[in-house]
């Protein structure tokens, strides 16, 4: 008898999330900015996927016999972006480069939110001195400035973008801590938790099933503003010269390479840190416009029209 | 017209504006408080009680608008005073008391603070010590203990009961003629409430001041007012004195609110409710806007009713009671 | 991945003589297990002793004193023009909600926050050096007749040598917008938000149904408002000094970020070691400073 109860569910979670996003996607509807950052994003990832597949020309091959003649030519309809110093297509190169940043997040983010997340869970739940623990471990991670200590996590593991990914991971899951163990502080209280305890339900199904979903939202701003802070840092990174080493198209390293030819050679540093701006500008957006749609307060503004 | 009407609401409407449609939050309001009574406006959630007083200093911001209508104060039309001269208004003739005491003090001010500088702000040449002195009196008056130390507290050191005084002691600080009080006991402890209610009924005794007391909570309405405006989807269905209304109830809403209210005194088996929900105020129903909800509806209350004159002093707006 | 043998480096590269070499491992701890360098480090620095730059030559804390002027008044200026700008934008935005302008200030602040400083330091390189020839490209500009305070441009003002100080205002224009660029944006959005949140809470309302005059009404907006927009600069301004690094490496601005990036090119471990410490204790002491302000502006928070 007891099994039948344990597969109730108690968590609010199924329905009202499949209504908050019906609700969701009305809202992107009415505000195209939002729609804007979402087909940018969408953009970034479908390049990322499929980049280098569909570049016109092989972004790191380098055609020697060809060299003298293509070398630093300005845009032109051959090459959208110019050729850097080896002939190599730049439009191609930068094509390339979306894949390695959506790499590179996609590997600190899929680091740092499972440690944020189980941090933050546990603290949160458990409190008292695990709680304590975790917290002043996090905090001494957050007292520092993030660049700064991944630039230093970054020169100690030597450079290259397996390093930087791995300082970058150790330096975003701080922050997801703090986020989700506010949340879990929140939603613990709340009266179907009780109800689940009450009913005898193992800890580890009430963490997982119950606070987790509940816990999960607010992540989600964080996390799509995140995905843009950290294409800038690791372009950032690669452009002091850790981070990606050539022959890897990284964005910032392009920047970095194309400053040597700087000013005559103006396009080789101008379209890949385009691409970094227009890239995090689209997750940005699309964070600022997520956020939004989560707060009920904005929701309601959204319905009034202004009457002057 | 009576002259000892200091407040005369002549035919108020306020809309709101939005996606969805039009919400006529107020449509269509008059009624009158005189002079050194307590009127008390009762109503559900949503009936446009709370828009329409903060309408009476014209304090109604977007997508809301004042569309139309006569707020005479003493014989002037606020609607249509210059802003300047309505701020004078506000926090002296005219002042406000408010539900949630602990949103409504500034955190980063004392308490004192609030009162001193209410009394600043419409005196032309008080200084601040003065002032500040004056608030310690008039602590001491709302009854709030040991005034000179709660005075120098910050609100989120002082208990909701408290605060309220604090509010109510930055309303009375001018001496208004008119006190507007929201929901004022709402937010707060049973025990708390009757002292706060004994403080609003001096203000009529000791003060002169005339209240406007708006609630929803009829036990509230039947210790301290003189008379009662009942307000249903924006408008008023009735108006009487409290006796009258109590043992003579015309509206069948107003019927019901009183049958829903346990009354210690009679024995019934069950309380009725009043079938039915409040209705969509976009999409109002044509005629009585009671129509679906009433158990006499007839034919007639398909047209929209008049607020009528049953007897002196005592209004209602239904076609039960057409001569 | 595993870093190159930073000894040989010190030593001279690839010319380097193994005696010299073994000096540099012994000199450095670098034969020692790595946690035992680590304990062997948290020591030394605790007891002041950030040792020496093998590329310099000189101890890592002379080098920092050195080039910390500079960084300190490119994160001064850039700072100031961060809360001189985006105070003001803020206002502007909340009080002018929705309207063009409004709109306009936001993508600002977007763009703000999505361009890469190095980038942008490149493109105002680019239009004010090379193309319009305005302002100088890169250096910090000449030494003021006095040094005091070892920044330039204040020396210059109090020195009196106007000569100076032009040229160390031209040459600290670029390197500062650029730095201040980004958290321009965020505080201007921060400011926004406030104001707007501000205005419709319920405090103010009862302000306005109380009467109260213009100025006694927004002495109560500005000092709620003021809490969350002190926080912001506070934190911005800490910022500003992992921003320097990027910006003083595109402008060679001989401030602690490009010693420090200098020192990553030659894995000058103790020299990064220092700057990185350094810019996080001044970052802490920022953060700290916010928090007093915090307290004394907001008497729920006190003790």
């Amino acid at each position: 008898m007891l099994k039948k109860f344990n597969r109730m569910s108690l968590s609010r979670s199924a329905k009202p999330i499949i209504h908050e996003w019906r609700l969701a996607l009305e809202v992107v509807k009415r505000s195209p900015l939002t729609m804007m950052g979402l087909i940018i994003v969408v953009g970034f990832i479908v390049l990322g996927a499929i980049g280098p597949y569909i570049t016109p020309y092989n972004p790191i091959e380098i055609d020697f016999s060809l060299v003298a003649l293509k070398r630093l030519q300005p845009p032109s309809l051959q090459h959208p972006f110019g050729t850097d110093e080896y002939g190599r297509d730049l439009f191609s190169r930068v094509l390339a480069g979306a894949r390695v940043s959506l790499i590179v997040s996609l590997a600190v983010m899929s680091i740092a939110i499972p440690v944020g997340l189980v941090l933050g869970l546990i603290a949160g739940y458990y409190g008292g001195i695990i709680d304590e623990v975790i917290m002043r471990i996090t905090d001494v991670f957050l007292s520092f400035p993030g660049l700064v200590l991944a630039i230093a996590f970054s020169a100690t593991l030597g450079a290259g973008l397996f390093s930087a990914m791995l300082a970058l991971s150790i330096v975003w899951w701080p922050s997801y801590v703090r986020v989700v163990r506010a949340q879990v502080l929140v939603v613990r209280e709340q009266l179907f938790i009780e109800a689940a305890k009450a009913m005898g339900v193992s800890t580890r199904r009430i963490l997982f099933k119950h606070i987790l979903p509940n816990s999960v939202t607010p992540l989600l701003v964080l996390v799509t503003l995140d995905f843009g802070s950290v294409i800038l840092a690791s372009s950032a990174l690669s452009f002091i010269g850790l981070g990606a080493q050539p022959p890897t198209p990284e964005w910032g390293r392009l920047v970095a390479d194309g400053r040597k030819w700087f000013p005559d050679k103006w396009w080789y540093s101008f379209f890949p840190g385009l691409a970094i701006l227009i890239t995090v500008l689209g997750f940005n957006i699309l964070g600022d416009g997520l956020r939004d749609i989560l707060d009920p307060r904005f929701r309601r503004r959204l319905e009034f029209k202004e009457v002057k | 017209m009576h002259s000892s009407n200091l407040l005369e609401v002549k035919d108020l409407r306020v809309y709101f504006y939005t996606y969805a449609g039009v919400v006529k939050a107020v449509d269509g309001v008059s009624f009158s408080v005189r002079r050194g009574e307590i009127l008390c406006v009762v109503g559900e959630t949503g009936c446009g009680k709370s828009v329409m007083s903060r309408a009476i200093t014209r304090m109604v911001k977007p997508p809301g608008k004042i569309v139309s209508g006569e707020v005479l104060f003493n014989g002037i039309d606020l609607l249509k005073l210059p802003e300047k001269e309505l701020k004078k208004i506000r926090g002296r003739e005219i002042s406000y008391i408010y539900q949630d005491p602990g949103s409504v003090l500034d955190p980063l001010y004392t308490a004192g603070f609030h009162v001193a500088e209410t009394v600043l702000t419409h005196s032309s040449s008080m200084k601040f010590s003065e002032a500040w002195e004056k608030a310690i009196r008039i602590f001491r008056e709302v009854l709030i203990p040991d005034p000179e130390a709660k005075a120098k507290s910050y609100p989120h050191e002082l208990s909701g009961g408290m605060k309220q005084r604090v509010v109510i002691a930055t309303a009375i600080a001018n001496t208004p003629k008119l006190v507007i009080a929201d929901e004022p006991t709402t937010a707060l402890d049973v025990t708390v409430q009757a002292q706060v209610m004994e403080l609003i009924k001096s203000l009529r005794d000791k003060y002169s001041s005339s209240v406007m007391l708006i609630t929803h909570n009829l036990g509230v309405v039947a210790e301290v007012c003189d008379r009662v405006v009942v307000m249903y989807a924006g408008k008023i269905v009735e108006a009487a004195f409290i006796e009258e209304l109590f043992t003579n109830p015309l509206h069948p809403y107003t019927q019901g609110l009183l049958e829903a209210v346990p009354n210690p005194l009679r024995k019934i088996e069950r309380l009725r409710s009043i079938h039915g929900s409040v209705p969509n105020m976009i999409d109002l129903p044509k005629g009585c806007r009671f129509n679906p909800r009433c158990p006499y509806a007839f034919k007639l209350c398909n047209e929209e009713p008049v607020l009528m004159e049953y007897s002196k002093d005592h209004l209602v707006s239904c076609w039960l009671y057409r001569r | 991945m595993i870093p190159a043998d930073p000894a040989r480096l010190w030593a001279g590269g690839v010319k380097a003589r193994p005696e010299v070499i073994e000096l540099m491992k012994e000199k450095y701890h670098l034969n020692l297990p790595i946690h035992e360098q680590l304990a062997i480090y948290i020591k030394d620095v605790f007891t002041g002793n950030w040792r020496e730059s093998p590329m310099t030559k000189r101890p890592v804390l002379v080098d920092l004193a050195e080039y910390f002027p500079a960084t300190a008044e490119l994160a001064i200026v850039a700072g100031l023009i961060q809360i001189a700008l985006g105070i003001p934008l803020g206002l502007l935005a909340a009080l002018k909600r929705d309207t063009l302008l409004d709109h306009l200030i936001r993508v600002l602040a977007l763009v703000g926050v999505s361009a890469p400083a190095f980038w942008l330091a490149i493109a105002l390189q680019w239009i004010f050096y090379y193309s319009l020839g305005l302002l100088p490209a890169t250096g910090r500009g000449v030494l003021p007749s006095q040094s005091y305070t070892g920044l330039y441009i204040l020396d210059s003002l109090i020195a009196g040598d106007w000569n100076a100080l032009v040229i160390n205002l031209r040459h600290i224009a670029l390197p500062s917008l650029t730095l201040a660029f980004t958290g321009l944006g965020i505080i201007a959005r921060v400011v926004r938000n406030t104001t707007l949140d501000v205005l419709s809470s319920e405090f103010i309302d009862f302000a306005e149904a109380r009467g109260l005059s213009n100025s006694k009404f927004y002495r109560h907006v500005v000092k709620n408002s003021s809490i969350p927009i002190v926080t912001i600069a506070g934190l911005e301004f800490g910022m500003l000094l992992s921003g320097a690094i990027i910006v003083e490496t595109v402008f060679s601005w001989p401030g602690i970020g490009l010693y420090a990036v200098n020192a990553i090119n030659s894995l000058d471990y103790p020299a990064i070691m220092g700057s990185t410490l350094l810019i996080s204790l001044i970052f802490i002491v920022a953060n700290f400073v916010v928090d007093i302000a915090y307290a004394i502006i907001d008497p729920r928070v006190r003790l």
